[in-house]
């Protein structure tokens, strides 16, 4: 039970670090678009790569996590779907089911998603990573009900 | 009409003085499966039950029983 919740916590912070990152491109983006529009002769645009820490960090760990378990040939800890138990039939049975209702919510979820993209203008200049956080519900809602079924397992 | 698989293993693995665990080994599960089937949570497949009865020294009707009952409108 306990690695699965670490592993749940882990989807987490993958999504999270991941979103972190992409708040530098978006705003990349606008400033480049700003530069486009007002055609001027000099200009910068600034890149901050400390957003990047928390992803590349976390992907060294997990890279370093699945080359060791590789070798050993065993379930990589923390590679996505973070956790695939698959000892017995009833682990199968859960996981099969698991997965299953994860396909479900993606297809609530995306339609629920695109209808949430629809609001972008209204937020745009107050919250310009809207899409990117948009996109991320996706996964998050399938990490969560992932996670929900599976831990029938260990009831 | 539905009808339930009924079970005594928990019955049968407190006789042959066996821990969940054990059973499971024997057999080849977790202790969680062996725990899901004594509570009725899971039905095992044919192969796990007649593992299972071999484990347990029995036939599969002493240890697996059909339970026909009306189902709730």
């Amino acid at each position: 039970m306990k690695r699965l919740w670490f592993s749940f916590a882990m989807s987490l912070s993958t999504l999270c670090a991941f979103g972190m990152a992409m708040i530098p491109l978006v705003e990349l983006t606008r400033g480049l678009a700003l530069l486009i529009n007002e055609n001027r002769s000099a200009y910068s645009v600034t890149l901050h790569l400390a957003w990047f820490v928390p992803i590349l960090l976390l992907g060294i760990v997990e890279a370093i996590d699945h080359l060791w378990n590789r070798r050993k040939k065993r379930l990589p800890f923390w590679i996505y779907p973070l956790i695939t138990p698959a000892k017995d039939e009833r682990e199968r049975s859960i996981t099969a089911s698991a997965s299953h209702a994860s396909f479900i919510a993606l297809w609530v979820g995306a339609p629920i998603c695109a209808g949430l993209l629809c609001f972008y203008p209204l937020v745009i200049h107050v919250l310009p990573v809207y899409p990117i956080l948009v996109a991320l519900l996706l996964p998050l809602v399938q990490v969560i009900v992932y996670y929900l079924t599976i831990r029938k397992i260990y009831l | 009409m539905t009808v339930q698989l009924q079970n005594r293993v928990k019955e049968l693995r407190a006789r042959y003085g066996l821990t969940q665990e054990q059973l499971g080994a024997q057999v080849g599960v977790t202790r969680q499966t062996i725990a899901a089937i004594e509570r009725g949570n899971y039905v095992p497949s044919l192969l796990l039950g007649l593992q299972i009865c071999e484990a347990l020294h029995l036939p599969a009707e002493k240890v697996f029983q059909l339970e026909k009952g009306v189902a709730e409108q």
